[in-house]
């Protein structure tokens, strides 16, 4: 056994993780279009899994079916399955705000309610029936999402009143303070200037420790940087998905390898 | 240093300053023409103003604001306006209990619930109705809901404030939900879906962050709303009656101030007299009311709009 080497370790701790989220043969439709075409991927628990892909992909659709937010947007039709711990998110009997609880997000844009730095975390719980200490959980959550420092002498000023990066963070704490399983993040940085950018990735390694993280973007590098496994998405089909390290360095597949080098998209 | 051309071809040709002139002529007459409006409206400030200063000179503004017999067409005359602001305000808080709460419910509806097609129907509808004459609601008031209340309270007069205000209330509700609907969509989606991803039911979106976000515009559209309530006229004269009266009672014969003013100026009180320049006493404090009205939605609105834009 100790015999492994790191990057068997490492091969072998991710194929033994747990399976989230499974996508089997998912197609989505805008209409006729289809934004992704016979997708099936495995997210695995605690990890890091980033997908990528030119603009238009289809990978910000594919990231909204994790937690039925496409159900919003008018004549989106989908077929396959979705599975949340092998149960499937989209049968009937499923009440789509039972997997939004446990399947958390973050937008592109920081989205803080106007509403105080306390009341944006603690909405989530209080409407969700929380019965514990909701202030211990507050603290908690915003502790988690590196921010207790900044704002824990004015919890009860606007959150209007943030930095862009410190309302982002804060909208990550609002997700955890739910203790969702997942966290996706649809491009959380592309609002951000660069330093919050680096606060934010570091948060997600910490973060990776009790969540599973899925994390759209369009910057290879943070992919790169941040991500244990990579997608990559072309035209609503999923050409590869492996390990981050493989698809950076060997990938499989030449569009693969034209889009990671840099020579489009 | 550079030199400056003396042949400058930026400056060549006679077709440019005639090009030039024209324009500047267009952009007189627009002027001319929205400064018509304004001109309108100063002047009918003015008359308001010089009238009323020759009321002020017979009747003291304490007594006139503070009165509470109205009788300046009767002995012994009395101008204490206060019976007619008391109408005015039973109308208003009257038609507010109906448009408030339906208008606003009808926005949520509206604006968070009815589907596209649904919403491409009912906001035009809703229009239409805000474009009735005022008048068809007042023989509506006096036909069909009098009899009805009557039916009901056996001692309800012909004339009287619940049957105005019901009216009322119904004539402002188009304006009320068209503008909390306003008020509500200008809530940036991106509130929403983050609350959806909270896992909140569409219930919870609507009254715990949507409204409270549109809060103010809501706000404005309420004052807004209960200051048409106040300039509202036909309605009120047909269906209220012209008893100045300081009554709770919404089932008794009323007057309000915008009634009194068509009361005295169809009749023959001659030009120039004390009970003549009531009206302008009256109107000027009519215009008074509704003005800060709507500065003060002007004025919340325009919070309103810091926090989003």
């Amino acid at each position: 056994m100790n015999t492994l080497t790191k990057s068997d370790a490492q091969t072998l701790s991710t194929e033994q993780a747990r399976p989230v989220l499974d996508v089997i043969d998912v197609t989505i439709r805008y209409g006729e279009k289809p934004a992704i075409n016979k997708v099936s991927l495995s997210i695995p628990q605690h990890r890091i899994t980033a997908i990528i892909g030119p603009s238009g992909c289809g990978k910000s659709t594919l990231l909204r079916a994790f937690n039925r937010m496409n159900d919003f947007i008018p004549n989106v039709g989908m077929e396959g399955q979705i599975l949340y711990m092998g149960s499937d998110i989209y049968a009937r009997q499923v009440d789509p705000v039972e997997v939004r609880r446990r399947i958390g997000m973050v937008f592109q844009k920081p989205n803080p309610f106007p509403k105080s730095i306390f009341q944006n975390v603690a909405w989530g719980p209080s409407i969700n029936g929380f019965s514990g200490n909701l202030e211990a959980r507050v603290e908690q959550s915003i502790r988690r999402a590196a921010l207790w420092e900044e704002v824990s002498d004015r919890l009860h000023e606007s959150a209007l009143a943030l930095s862009g990066g410190q309302q982002q963070r804060l909208c990550i704490a609002r997700a955890l303070a739910m203790e969702p399983d997942v966290i996706l993040m649809d491009e959380p940085c592309s609002a951000l200037d660069p330093v919050s950018t680096a606060r934010i990735e570091d948060l997600m390694f910490e973060l990776k420790e009790r969540y599973t993280i899925v994390i759209v973007t369009h910057n290879m590098q943070q992919a790169a940087r941040v991500s244990n496994l990579t997608a990559f998405l072309e035209n609503g089909s999923l050409v590869e998905f492996g390990e981050t390290d493989q698809v950076f360095t060997r990938p499989q597949h030449k569009r693969t390898e034209d889009y990671v080098t840099g020579r489009f998209g | 240093m550079p030199q400056v051309s003396t042949a400058n071809p930026l400056l060549a040709g006679a077709s440019t300053r005639k090009y030039r002139t024209r324009e500047d002529l267009i952009r007189f007459v627009l002027f001319l023409c929205a400064f018509l409006s304004i001109l309108t409206t100063l002047s009918i400030i003015a008359i308001l103003a010089w009238e009323a200063y020759s009321f002020f000179r017979e009747v003291g503004v304490f007594d006139f604001l503070s009165g509470t017999r109205w009788t300046p067409l009767l002995e012994p005359r009395s101008f204490g306006v206060l019976p007619l602001v008391a109408g005015t305000a039973q109308i208003v808080v009257g038609a507010s209990l109906i448009a408030i709460p339906v208008g606003l419910a009808s926005a949520i509806y509206l604006a968070e619930f009815a589907s596209a097609k649904v919403r491409r129907v009912l906001k035009p509808v809703l229009e239409i109705l805000a474009g009735i004459p005022t008048v068809v609601y007042g023989y509506f008031a006096l036909t069909f809901v009098t009899p009805l209340i009557a039916a009901v309270f056996p001692s309800t007069q012909i004339f009287n404030a619940a049957s105005a205000s019901i009216v009322v209330g119904i004539m402002v509700l188009p304006m009320t939900a068209s503008l909390c609907d306003d008020a509500l969509r200008a809530v940036p989606e991106s509130l929403r879906q983050g609350a959806f991803a909270l896992g909140a039911t569409q219930f919870e979106v609507t009254l715990r962050v949507v409204l409270p976000a549109a809060l103010s515009g809501v706000m404005a559209s309420f004052v807004l709303a209960a200051s048409r309530a106040i300039g509202e006229t036909m309605a009120v004269t047909l269906a209220a009656g012209a008893t100045p009266k300081m009554t709770l009672d919404p089932l008794q014969s009323i007057q309000t101030m915008t009634a009194y003013i068509v009361q005295v100026s169809l009749g023959d009180t001659p030009v120039g007299t004390v009970e003549y320049q009531t009206i302008f006493a009256v109107a000027a404090l009519l215009f008074t009311i509704t003005l800060g009205m709507n500065v003060i939605a002007h004025r919340v609105l325009a919070r309103f709009r810091e926090v989003y834009e």
